[in-house]
């Protein structure tokens, strides 16, 4: 089967593209400036307990020691302790991941959905009032500046109406009280909707400028015409015909753009203080807690590999030209 | 009876610069189960007949006078329900399949049967899947190809299952335009003796349009030949062929290669193109004829009759001169 093989393949150049990153990741690290001893190091201790601390860390040891004692280790799941928390930096992933990928996946699908909704429409009564509001709306969603943003929203709707919280993921009160479930999902839910709004209208822009802009021209495509020509509605055209091609590019921007989502969302959960990857991402970098800085970046390697092999096949799977 | 008889009809495209009259009082018949063919270079004005017989003209295009009667129906005051009702239905097209005719990304039997389900709402799965069959054997398709994709068709292929396509509801009257200018020689012919067979034994009227004045001498009973949005020559085969007499027709005609005359090859020199927009009020020929008097620039050719089918649209100098004069 080609689809086997090419998955086969993928996943090798996968596994020799990430290996690349965790070489890299570690002497970019080694690089930077900064000096992780004097991070953790009390300067109080006296320097034999010092030097008893830069060995007992490994810190001693000559480059390339080290380099094979960080592969083996993270081969064998341990990516080290945080400086800053004193727990094994894994934990805190495991801790902070899901917050991240609740918040991500749902504004991405969300966005994806709407913009491709919302660019058919536009781009189907193109030159009505309809599309100049939707093509004008877009581009400012587009070019807005997130933490700008996201801090209207919070000034605007947080503290001035009070409508939502402040940030977090949870009320404390609620979860201590043992509330139902159903009460917690919408605690949780109400939390997120500041956050989510932000990076949903974000994304919104440019998934919706492109699906106007494909589905434009698949609306010049010949098979329109075959299509009106038998008979068919327009609403099964416009749903049917048009829209399925032209989503096609708009399922690639989406797996291109988590890359670059990722940064806005670490922008974004540091305003609503959400509790995920990439607010632990900007405290990590900003406390020189390399263990826990390196890891963050890893994960985001791998997301966005995995994304990628995703859009491959979800591609495959849309457009029968396609076959590996 | 004729199935379609169309008068004076006169279509325009809204331009920046002006009404541009693509179609300039035509008028024409076809009775069922014969075949009309209309010849003429690009631009002038075939495809958009075509594409008003369908009722598929662009936006900025309108019929400015005119009546279209089709089936003791007038066309040219249908909704776009009525032709959503009728497309596909009483009246199909044949597209050229080399450009993307067929939708891309669905099975090209999936797209065949969307057509007989939309007029036949009532069928069954099996009843579509049967109609779909007898299309493919219709048009010599292995029934097997049904579930493949548009990609997985070769261009002769494809323009078998675009044929298929116009068939699904066995409508009155086809309309080809330009089928098989994509094709090589060999396939073009397979697929012209197919349409040809087709449309006689179910008794379809057929509307062809081509520049290939070849092709469509293959395929079709009479002939209209069209320069500059309006028919020149109008006549059964034999008789444009054999003894064409608008100039025109004479220079489209000479302008065939023919491999066992060492005649030297009239291409004429077609420098000017008439303007559509401002149009002279005489022939619109004029000024490409070689058989042009001064008069023909400022008053309109009339239709000459030369038997009770073939006419041309000429005056009588132009008609009377020899065409190397």
């Amino acid at each position: 089967m080609g689809n086997q093989k090419f998955i086969f393949n993928k996943l090798l150049e996968i596994f020799i593209i990430f290996f690349v990153i965790l070489t890299l990741l570690f002497f970019l690290f080694r690089l930077s400036p900064g000096d992780p001893i004097s991070k953790i190091v009390d300067p109080m201790l006296s320097p034999e307990d010092t030097l008893h601390m830069i060995e007992q860390l490994g810190l001693d040891e000559p480059v390339h020691t080290q380099y094979f004692i960080y592969i083996k280790n993270f081969f064998s799941g341990n990516l080290g302790h945080s400086f800053h928390y004193g727990e094994p930096v894994s934990n805190i992933i495991m801790d902070k991941l899901p917050c991240t990928i609740l918040l991500f996946t749902t504004s991405t699908i969300l966005a994806a959905l709407a913009g491709v909704f919302l660019g058919k429409i536009s781009a189907w009564k193109k030159g009505s009032g309809i599309d100049s509001f939707l093509s004008i709306s877009a581009l400012i969603c587009h070019t807005l500046f997130i933490p700008w943003f996201a801090l209207l929203l919070l000034w605007g709707l947080a503290y001035k109406v009070g409508w939502f919280p402040l940030g977090g993921i949870i009320s404390p009160e609620l979860w201590i009280e043992n509330s139902s479930a159903f009460m917690k999902t919408l605690d949780v839910i109400h939390h997120m909707l500041l956050p989510l709004g932000t990076l949903f209208f974000i994304h919104l822009g440019s998934y919706l400028l492109l699906m106007r802009s494909s589905m434009l021209s698949v609306l010049r495509e010949d098979y329109i015409i075959t299509a009106r020509a038998k008979g068919l509605s327009e609403r099964i055209i416009r749903d049917k015909h048009a829209a399925k091609n032209a989503a096609l590019p708009v399922i690639t921007s989406v797996g291109l753009s988590l890359a670059f989502s990722i940064n806005g969302g670490a922008l974004t959960e540091q305003i609503f203080t959400w509790p995920g990857i990439g607010r632990e991402l900007i405290f990590a970098v900003s406390n020189n807690d390399y263990p826990l800085a390196q890891a963050c970046f890893l994960l985001i390697a791998a997301v966005v590999l995995i994304a990628n092999l995703v859009v491959d096949l979800l591609y495959a799977y849309l457009d029968p030209r396609i076959r590996y | 009876m004729a199935i379609l008889s169309v008068d004076n009809l006169s279509i325009g495209y809204q331009t920046k610069k002006g009404m541009l009259k693509a179609v300039n009082d035509i008028s024409f018949s076809i009775e069922q189960g014969r075949s009309l063919g209309f010849v003429g270079e690009s631009g002038c004005g075939k495809t958009t007949i075509g594409m008003t017989l369908m009722g598929l003209l662009p936006d900025n295009a309108s019929i400015l006078s005119g009546n279209i009667n089709f089936m003791e129906k007038d066309l040219c005051d249908f909704s776009e329900d009525q032709w959503r009702n009728i497309r596909g239905k009483d009246v199909a097209m044949i597209f050229q399949a080399a450009m993307n005719a067929l939708n891309p990304v669905f099975r090209v039997g999936e797209q065949i049967a969307e057509a007989i389900v939309t007029h036949n709402p009532a069928f069954s799965k099996n009843e579509v899947n049967d109609r779909l069959k007898k299309l493919y054997n219709m048009v010599e398709i292995p029934e097997h190809r049904i579930s493949d994709f548009p990609h997985e068709y070769s261009g002769g292929m494809k323009q078998r299952a675009i044929i298929a396509m116009a068939l699904a509801c066995s409508p009155k009257l086809i309309i080809a335009d330009e089928p098989t200018t994509a094709l090589d020689v060999i396939v073009q012919d397979q697929i012209l003796k197919e349409i040809k067979k087709i449309q006689q034994a179910l008794n379809m009227s057929l509307i062809f349009i081509s520049h290939d004045i070849a092709v469509v001498a293959e395929v079709c009973e009479d002939i209209c030949v069209m320069y500059a949005g309006q028919i020149i020559e109008k006549g059964s085969k034999r008789e444009v062929f054999t003894s064409p007499k608008h100039p025109y027709t004479k220079t489209l005609l000479s302008s065939y290669l023919s491999l066992d005359s060492d005649e030297n090859i009239l291409i004429p020199d077609m420098m000017e193109t008439p303007d559509l927009i401002d149009a002279n009020p005489g022939c619109q020929f004029s000024c490409n004829c070689n058989c042009r008097s001064t008069e023909c620039s400022k008053n309109a050719p009339g239709w000459i009759d030369i038997s009770k089918t073939h006419k041309a649209f000429c005056c009588e100098q132009g008609l009377s001169r020899t065409n190397n004069g």
